[in-house]
């Protein structure tokens, strides 16, 4: 009857390393093309994205969402909302740009591919949880 | 859904924190319960129900026009 999985320790700290791993092969990249303001700017804008979620998290609500806290069964309620609502913009955005495509007469171009990818991946999860309740 | 949860919580001068912690869930959660913001699991509210020696009936009430 738990409504607890993953440990707030554990999932404070995750951003914030994801987040450095991410900033820094960012840096990585921008430096090996020889794009030095990006390596710098880029790394800066993760990272202290990650920082100010991590530790402003126990204060702010949001703060402890966006920074992957999910302490509670509300929380991961409010995530599969947000990862939902976003979900929406994504298919209106990849019909769009597959309807586009299909204007111009490219059949099997990105959108159409990831619209594919989309549609048959929701049709798994459908049946995955319809069977798993 | 409304709740008699900061009645009973006061009443015995806890914390929403304290209550929280007690549940497992945030300052938060136990914030937007007691605002009727959030409608919690089936077990969530039975785990407040026993902590207040009570039962999820006598804790949550149905709005009459839901």
């Amino acid at each position: 009857m738990s409504t607890t999985t993953r440990s707030p320790a554990h999932s404070r700290w995750s951003v914030l390393a994801t987040a450095c791993l991410i900033g820094t092969a960012m840096a990585v990249i921008a430096a090996v093309n020889g794009k030095v303001f990006l390596a710098v700017a880029m790394p800066v804008i993760v990272i202290g994205y990650a920082l100010a979620v991590t530790f402003l998290g126990r204060r702010s609500d949001i703060a402890a969402q966006l920074g992957g806290r999910e302490d509670d069964e509300r929380r991961r309620l409010i995530n599969l909302k947000a990862t939902s609502a976003s979900g929406a913009v994504m298919i209106i955005a990849t019909l769009a740009g597959c309807l586009v495509e299909l204007a111009r007469g490219d059949v099997g171009g990105p959108f159409t591919w990831l619209a594919a990818a989309g549609g048959v991946s929701y049709m798994a999860a459908a049946a995955y949880y319809t069977r798993r309740g | 859904m409304r709740n008699d949860v900061r009645r009973l919580r006061t009443a015995q001068e806890l914390s929403q924190q304290a209550l929280g912690a007690v549940l497992g869930v945030s300052r938060q959660t136990v914030n937007a319960i007691e605002q009727g913001r959030y409608d919690p699991s089936l077990p969530l509210a039975i785990r407040i129900a026993r902590y207040f020696g009570t039962t999820v009936e006598e804790i949550f009430h149905v709005d009459d026009d839901t």
